[in-house]
C-alpha cells in the first residue's frame, strides 16, 4: 500500500510540475496588466482575457479570476473557438498549441487595445506584444514595445526591463 | 489504511496551505519547496519581479525544458535566417554539443553518426569517411579516390573548408575541436544555390559556441585511453562588456592505429613498414618515393591548432565576429595514389582568418585559408602551398508576406609547389594555379498564408575553369497543416566546381624500371573541365504525433552526370637507336557519358520518453545505379591502346634486330615511335548498381539520466555490407583470388559512454567506442576497427 501511495503522490508531484508552467504563465499574464495602461479604461466594466483554444492556462486564470481583479475590474476568463467570441478582449492568450495563428490573430486585433500575448519562437516579429520563451531551461518572456503601443496601449518601463526587450 | 495516508496527506496539504495563506514569504529565504505547495491565489500576492525569482527557485519542468532542448530545436543553415527546425523547408538535422557530448562521439566525423542520411565508415582510427546519402565512386572501377565524397560542403561558421586540390574534405585539416562548438547543422540535398559549388550532396555548418555573459571563463575537456588516444581542449572565454568578448581556444587530438601494418595491393597482404621495403625492393612496384614514407606508420591522427575569436557588437546595426587560427595536423589514411599501398600520410599546417559582421542590415563573410598541404608524402610534387580567399555579402529585404535576400559572393584558391621541388617538371602543377568564381543570386521566401510556403533560391555562378556561367536553384514548398504536421517538396540542382587535378594537372609519374609495364604516366589536366550536375527532387514529412515525439521522413531521388575523370588519352612508345624503348601514357581529365540515378529514403525520430529516458534513432535506405559507365579501368584501356601497336613494335623491332646481327633478311629500321589514342567502343559501356554505398544504415540511441549527476548513453550503429568496385577488382596484377577485396561485410558497433556529474564544475566519464570490439574492415583495404576505451573529465569555471 505504501507503495502505491508513493507512486500516487509521485504522479500528484509530476502534474504538478507540468502544470507549474501554466500557472506561472497566468501569474505572469495577471501581473502584466499591473504595468499596462488600457485607454478605455472605464468604458469596459470586465477585465476580458481571452484564451485562443483550450489550454492548461484557462482553469489557471480562473482561479484568479474568482479572487483577484485588473483594474479594480472583474476578471472574464473566455476560452474561444473563434477570435469574434473575445473581440472586446483586453487581453488575448495565443497558446503554443495555435502559434501558427499569430497572424490571424493580429490582423484581427489590428487597432484595438488588446494586449497579445503568445508564446511561439520569434512571436514578437509576427505582431505579438508579449512571447513566453524558454531561456536555459527558465521560462522568461520578449516584450516588444512598438506592438504594445500599436495597440493604442502604454507600457511601464519596469515591465520593458523586467523582460526582453525585442525592436 | 489508504483512508489513513490519504487523509494525512490532505491535512498537511491543507495545513501548509493554511500556513502559506498567513504570511508573504520573503523571496530571499523562501526554499523550493515552499514555492512548490503555494497555489496560485498565495503566489498572487506577489508581484512580477517576485514571481520571477520564484520561478527562478522552482526552476522550469525538466521535462519541458527537454522537449525545448530536443524537439524545439532552431537552425540557420537551410534558409540563412534563424527558423525553426520543425518549419524548414529542407531536409534539415541539428545536433546540439549536448547530445554530442553526451553520445561521447570522440571526433566531429563520428558525431555525424548521430544524423540521419550520413553514414560513417573508419579507415584508420580518427580517421573517417563521411558521406551524406551516398553516390560516389564515379566512375567505378577507376582509382579509390573516385570513392571519396566531394560533393559535401563542409564549413565552420559559415567559411567553406572544403579542399579544392582534388575535392573533398580533408577532415583532420578542420581547425575547430568538439569542445568549441555550439551545434552542427546539416542539410540534405543539393544547396548550392545557397552555398555556392560543392553544396550538392548537402552542407554541413559546424558552428562554433558564442561567448555571453554566463560562458564560463575556463572550459576544459580531456579523454584519454587505448591506442595512445588523447583527445582535449581547452578554452578561455570572457564577456568584457555588452559590447565586446573575447576567447582562445587550444586543442589537441593524437590517435594511434590499431596496426603498424600497411596494405600492398600487389601482394594483398598487410605488411610492416620493414616488411614491405623489402618486399618492394624485390617486386619494384615503386621505386621512385621518399625515404621516409611515414612520420610513424603506428600514428593515426595528430592534431593540434589554436583560435583566437572576438567579438564586437557595437549595436543593434553593427556586430562583428572575428576568428583567427593556427593548425598542424597529419594523418594516415587513404587515398591519393593507391598504389602499391594505398596508405598515405598528410600533413598539413597553416592559418586562417573568419570575419563575419551584421552592418546595418548587410550580412558579410570576408576569411582566408592560408596553409601547407603535403596530400602524399610519399612522392615528390605533391607538397602545395594553399591560399584560399572568400568574401561573400547579402542583405535580408522583408515585405509582408515576401522576404528577399540578394547576395554577391566571390572566392579564389591558389596552389602552388615552385617552392616544394627542385626543378620544374618535378611537381604535380609546376607553378601557381588558380580557380576562380564569382555568384549572384537571390532567395524568395513568400508566405501566402500562415500555412503555405514557397521558397525560390537562385544562383549564377561565373568559373575560370571552365569559363562559363552555371546556374543553381532550389524550389521548396511546404504546407503546415497544422503545428504538428508539415508536408514539404523540393526541386533543386547544385554543382561541383572544378578541382585543380581536373584543371591544371601537369605531373609525370616516374614508373622507369620498376615493374609496371610503361616507363611514365602523364597525368594533364582539362582546358574544360566538366562540373558535375546534380538534380534532386524530395517529399518529406515532419510530425510531432505526440509532445515528446518529433519524427522527420524524406524520401529523395536525383540524377546526376557530367562527370569526369583521369582517362587515358593515348599510349606512346619511343624507340632509341640502340632499339630499348620508353613507354609513356599520356592521360588527362576527360568527360564521362556516365550518369547516376539515386533514390532513398530517411526516416528519423527524437523521443523523450520520460525526464529521464530520451531516444534518438535514424535510418535511411537507398539504392543507386549508373548507366553508360565504361567498364575498363584506366590500365584497362591503357592495355587496349598498346595492343593497338604492340604486334607490329615487337615485329619490327625484331625484324631488325635479325637483320642487323645477320640473322635474318632485310628488314626497315623501326619508326622512331608507335602510338595509339585508341578509346573504348560502346561494348564497353555497361548500366549497373553502385554499391558503394549500403543499401541501409541506422542509429538508435538511448540516454538514460537516472540522477541529476549520473547520465548514461548508448549507441547502437549498423550498415549494410557494400561493394566498393574500384580498378583493384579487375586487376591482373593482383592474386587471383585476393583475400580482400571491396566487398565489405555489415557492421554492427555499439558506443556506451557513462558520465557523472561531480559537481556544477566538473564532470567524469568513461567512454567506450565500439565497446563489443566488432573488430572488422569498415573501409577497403583500410584498418581493422576495433574497440576504443577512454576515460576523461569536463570541466568549467
Amino acid at each position: 500500500m505504501k507503495k502505491k501511495l508513493t507512486v500516487l503522490i509521485m504522479i500528484c508531484m509530476s502534474l504538478s510540475l507540468t502544470g507549474q508552467q501554466s500557472m506561472f504563465k497566468a501569474l505572469f499574464m495577471f501581473n502584466f496588466a499591473k504595468y499596462i495602461e488600457w485607454p478605455n479604461h472605464s468604458s469596459q466594466n470586465e477585465f476580458i482575457i481571452g484564451v485562443y483554444g483550450h489550454d492548461d492556462i484557462v482553469p489557471e486564470l480562473k482561479k484568479l479570476a474568482s479572487t483577484k481583479k485588473i483594474n479594480n475590474k472583474p476578471i472574464v476568463v473566455k476560452s474561444v473557438k473563434t477570435l469574434s467570441e473575445a473581440s472586446n478582449a483586453q487581453l488575448f492568450y495565443i497558446p503554443e498549441s495555435k502559434s501558427g495563428n499569430i497572424g490571424e490573430v493580429t490582423s484581427f486585433f489590428k487597432g484595438k487595445s488588446t494586449l497579445i500575448v503568445s508564446e511561439k519562437k520569434g512571436g514578437c516579429a509576427e505582431g505579438s506584444a508579449i512571447n513566453y520563451i524558454l531561456q536555459g531551461g527558465k521560462m522568461k518572456y520578449e516584450i516588444c514595445r512598438g506592438n504594445i503601443e500599436s495597440h493604442q496601449l502604454k507600457v511601464d518601463q519596469k515591465l520593458i526591463s523586467l523582460g526582453i526587450e525585442v525592436k | 489504511m489508504i483512508n489513513k495516508y490519504l487523509y494525512a496527506l490532505i491535512l498537511l496539504i491543507f495545513s501548509v496551505s493554511i500556513y502559506a495563506q498567513e504570511s508573504k514569504k520573503d523571496v530571499n529565504s523562501i526554499s523550493r519547496e515552499e514555492v512548490l505547495q503555494m497555489n496560485i491565489e498565495e503566489l498572487s500576492a506577489y508581484d512580477l519581479e517576485e514571481i520571477m525569482k520564484l520561478m527562478d527557485i522552482v526552476g522550469a519542468s525538466t521535462i519541458e525544458e527537454l522537449y525545448e532542448l530536443l524537439l524545439n530545436k532552431d537552425v540557420t543553415s537551410a534558409s540563412k535566417s534563424e527558423e525553426s527546425l520543425f518549419d524548414s523547408s529542407l531536409s534539415t538535422t541539428v545536433l546540439s554539443y549536448e547530445e554530442i557530448v553526451s553520445n561521447g562521439a570522440t571526433s566531429i566525423e563520428e558525431a555525424l553518426k548521430l544524423v540521419p542520411g550520413i553514414i560513417i565508415r573508419e579507415k584508420t582510427n580518427g580517421n573517417y569517411d563521411v558521406q551524406i546519402r551516398g553516390g560516389q565512386n564515379m566512375p567505378m572501377n577507376n582509382m579509390l579516390i573516385y570513392a571519396e565524397n566531394t560533393t559535401t560542403l563542409v564549413m565552420i561558421d559559415g567559411r567553406p573548408v572544403f579542399n579544392y586540390g582534388m575535392g573533398g574534405i580533408l577532415w583532420e585539416t578542420l581547425p575547430v575541436s568538439l569542445g568549441e562548438l555550439d551545434r552542427i547543422e546539416v542539410v540534405r540535398g543539393p544547396s548550392s544555390a545557397l552555398y555556392g559549388p560543392n553544396a550538392v550532396n548537402g552542407v554541413i555548418n559546424l558552428i562554433t559556441k558564442e561567448t555571453k555573459s554566463d560562458t564560463p571563463l575556463v572550459s576544459a575537456n580531456f579523454q584519454g585511453g587505448t591506442l595512445n588516444t588523447i583527445i582535449g581542449d581547452v578554452s578561455v572565454k570572457k564577456q568584457f562588456s555588452n559590447k565586446f568578448s573575447a576567447g582562445v581556444s587550444y586543442y589537441l587530438e593524437s590517435r594511434n592505429r590499431g596496426s603498424e601494418k600497411i596494405y600492398a595491393i600487389y601482394d594483398d597482404q598487410y605488411y610492416t613498414l620493414d616488411e614491405y621495403n623489402d618486399r618492394n625492393a624485390v617486386a619494384l612496384w615503386d621505386l621512385h618515393i621518399e625515404n621516409d614514407v611515414y612520420n610513424d606508420p603506428k600514428r593515426g591522427k595528430e592534431k593540434q591548432g589554436i583560435n583566437a575569436y572576438a567579438t564586437y557588437n557595437a549595436n543593434d546595426d553593427l556586430s562583428l565576429q572575428l576568428s583567427t587560427g593556427y593548425l598542424d595536423a597529419n594523418a594516415i589514411t587513404s587515398t591519393i595514389g593507391d598504389t602499391p599501398s594505398p596508405y598515405n600520410q598528410r600533413i598539413s599546417y597553416g592559418y586562417y582568418t573568419n570575419l563575419t559582421g551584421n552592418i546595418y542590415g548587410f550580412n558579410l563573410q570576408a576569411c582566408l585559408n592560408n596553409t601547407l598541404q603535403v596530400f602524399n608524402k610519399k612522392h615528390i610534387g605533391w607538397t602545395q602551398e594553399t591560399e584560399q580567399y572568400n568574401i561573400s555579402l547579402d542583405y535580408l529585404l522583408k515585405f509582408n508576406k515576401l522576404s528577399i535576400r540578394p547576395g554577391l559572393s566571390y572566392q579564389s584558391i591558389y596552389y602552388d609547389d615552385r617552392d616544394h621541388i627542385e626543378n620544374i617538371g618535378d611537381g604535380y602543377f609546376n607553378g601557381r594555379v588558380s580557380l576562380k568564381n564569382y555568384a549572384v543570386s537571390a532567395r524568395f521566401d513568400y508566405h501566402p498564408t500562415d500555412k503555405l510556403r514557397f521558397v525560390a533560391a537562385l544562383r549564377d555562378e561565373k568559373y575560370n575553369k571552365p569559363d562559363k556561367w552555371q546556374p543553381s536553384f532550389q524550389f521548396t514548398g511546404s504546407y503546415k497543416i497544422n503545428d504538428n504536421n508539415l508536408l514539404r517538396a523540393v526541386y533543386s540542382r547544385a554543382n561541383q566546381s572544378t578541382f585543380m587535378i581536373n584543371a591544371f594537372s601537369n605531373y609525370t609519374w616516374n614508373l622507369e624500371g620498376t615493374s609496371n609495364s610503361v616507363d611514365a604516366v602523364h597525368f594533364g589536366g582539362s582546358a574544360k573541365p566538366s562540373m558535375m550536375i546534380q538534380d534532386m527532387f524530395e517529399i518529406g514529412y515532419r510530425t510531432r504525433p505526440a509532445k515528446n515525439l518529433l519524427i522527420d521522413i524524406e524520401a529523395f531521388y536525383n540524377k546526376s552526370k557530367d562527370y569526369s575523370a583521369l582517362m587515358p588519352d593515348s599510349m606512346r612508345t619511343n624507340v632509341a637507336a640502340n632499339l630499348s624503348t620508353y613507354t609513356t601514357l599520356y592521360t588527362s581529365y576527360r568527360d564521362l557519358d556516365i550518369k547516376s540515378e539515386q533514390y532513398g529514403i530517411s526516416v528519423s525520430a527524437d523521443m523523450v520518453l520520460s525526464e529521464k529516458l530520451l531516444l534518438k534513432a535514424h535510418f535511411t535506405y537507398q539504392q543507386s545505379k549508373v548507366t553508360d559507365l565504361l567498364d575498363l579501368s584506366r590500365n584497362q584501356v591503357a592495355g587496349l591502346q598498346g595492343a593497338q601497336y604492340q604486334p607490329a613494335l615487337t615485329n619490327d623491332i625484331t625484324n631488325y634486330y635479325l637483320y642487323i646481327t645477320g640473322q635474318g633478311p632485310y628488314a626497315d629500321a623501326p619508326n622512331a615511335s608507335y602510338s595509339s589514342g585508341y578509346q573504348p567502343g560502346e561494348s564497353y559501356y555497361k548500366d549497373m548498381d553502385n554499391e558503394a554505398i549500403p543499401s541501409f544504415w541506422g542509429s538508435l540511441s538511448f540516454t538514460y539520466k537516472p540522477t541529476d549527476k549520473l547520465d548514461i548513453t548508448a549507441q547502437g550503429y549498423y550498415y549494410d555490407k557494400y561493394y566498393l568496385y574500384s580498378q583493384y577488382e579487375t586487376s591482373s596484377n593482383r592474386p587471383a583470388d585476393p583475400k580482400y577485396t571491396g566487398h565489405i561485410d555489415g557492421k554492427f558497433s555499439l558506443n556506451a559512454k557513462v558520465n557523472y556529474k561531480i559537481n556544477n564544475n566538473i564532470s567524469v566519464f568513461v567512454n567506450a567506442r565500439n565497446v563489443l570490439n566488432n573488430d572488422t574492415q569498415e573501409y577497403v583495404f583500410m584498418d581493422k576497427i576495433g574497440g576504443l576505451y577512454l576515460a576523461g573529465f569536463n570541466f568549467k569555471l
